[in-house]
């Protein structure tokens, strides 16, 4: 079952009740709240992922719920809890859903110390993987959807989990997220996405949350051969660029975008190394969509 | 390991696999397990290190390959300490004064 197949009503019951659990890649996430926001949102944006009205094992046990006492009709809050606690200030009764979404980047990102853990879109073509690692507001998961609407297959617009045992790339192909002018500029690209509406004066400004594609949903459990470790900017104007970038400066960058390089030690180390071994390593400037992705087509891949 | 006292003890320590030394591309990296930093040697401290790692714990020859790669960086060997337990961050440090000089 999926979760666009549960109408309104019987979604409605499962999230007040025991719960939703939400299949994304290697996770299961069993998902209450009585918000209309948080249900809208799961239902237009994981239409496609697999879901059971919770009864199974789940990874995490989130709750996104309406603030008490005054802040129920003044000013109202939505709070995220894990396990029972609160992790974040509450943030304004519409930014519920956004708030669902960092709330599960939060859990993947405390975690899953299973994986290695890098900031960093991860998108893939005939099974390899490409990252895109960058610092918020870098243009990542704006490129990430531009490649994702071109027949790239997105594994996350966030976070590559790197399996240490086999050194394949895992996702979970979540919503991408967008951000201010990022929204209509991939409006403008794929016209064809579905787009939720903007939540307006979010601590990152405007966010929008982009469909990711059936396929991609599908074959949300396929990991993807790590072949090209790429750091994207997004500079206004600019032309496109892409460089050479060499190895040991890249293994530097990349490390200070792991969530858990410092927990994992020296297998962070080791398995961080095997995937520079294995990648071509780029900057990348870009300021035109098209461009990008045409330039990005054509990078060819290292030898297996 | 068995060792005569504590800085033979850090020595074994580090070279005994604690400070892990990979080739990635044209780029030599070491994760130094103490204090989990990693750090991008240079060419110099990189042939240094490889051939360290390579050694049995504190011996003469390690101690000259320290004293020599600071000579060759223009150092007075008094500057290199003979405590191995220090060598890599010595050594980075070396790299560090190799790529003011280029």
């Amino acid at each position: 079952m999926t979760v666009g197949e549960l109408d309104a009503g019987r979604l409605r019951g499962a999230l007040a009740g025991e719960g939703l659990d939400l299949e994304t890649g290697p996770f299961v996430t069993r998902i209450r709240s009585t918000l209309d926001s948080v249900r809208r949102g799961l239902q237009t944006l994981y239409a496609d992922f697999p879901a059971a009205e919770g009864s199974g094992f789940a990874d995490f046990h989130v709750r996104v719920a309406a603030s008490g006492g005054v802040r129920r009709w003044f000013r109202p809050q939505a709070r995220f809890f894990v396990d029972g606690r609160s992790i974040f200030k509450p943030l304004a009764r519409h930014q519920a859903f956004p708030m669902l979404e960092w709330g599960l980047n939060w859990c993947v990102a405390g975690y899953a110390h299973h994986y290695v853990m890098f900031h960093a879109a991860v998108v893939a073509k005939r099974g390899r993987a490409a990252l895109l690692a960058a610092p918020p507001g870098a243009g990542k998961s704006t490129l990430c959807a531009a490649l994702v609407s071109r027949g790239w297959r997105l594994l996350s617009d966030e976070t590559a989990l790197l399996d240490p045992e086999t050194g394949l790339v895992h996702g979970m192909a979540r919503p991408v997220s967008l951000k201010n002018e990022s929204i209509d500029a991939v409006r403008a690209f794929a016209p064809d996405a579905f787009i939720s509406p903007p939540c307006r004066d979010t601590v990152k400004g405007a966010v929008a949350h982009m469909r990711p594609p059936a396929d991609s949903v599908a074959r949300m459990r396929e990991p993807a051969r790590p072949a090209w470790l790429i750091f994207p900017r997004f500079e206004p104007g600019a032309a496109t660029r892409l460089s050479f970038r060499d190895k040991g400066s890249a293994f530097m960058r990349l490390v200070t975008q792991s969530f858990n390089y410092a927990a994992l030690g020296r297998t962070a180390f080791e398995r961080t190394a095997d995937l520079l071994e294995r990648s071509r390593t780029y900057d990348f400037v870009y300021s035109r969509l098209d461009d990008a992705v045409e330039t990005l087509g054509r990078i060819e891949p290292p030898a297996r | 390991m068995d060792s005569d006292g504590p800085g033979d003890e850090r020595g074994a320590w580090v070279l005994s696999g604690a400070a892990v030394v990979r080739r990635v591309g044209s780029a030599t990296l070491a994760y130094h397990e103490k204090s989990g930093d990693t750090h991008l040697l240079g060419d110099a401290a990189a042939a240094v290190m490889s051939r360290l790692v390579r050694l049995d714990p504190p011996c003469d020859e390690y101690r000259g390959l320290l004293r020599g790669a600071a000579s060759a960086l223009g150092a007075a060997p008094d500057d290199i300490d003979a405590d191995v337990a220090e060598a890599l961050e010595q050594l980075c440090a070396l790299d560090l004064v190799l790529r003011e000089r280029r």
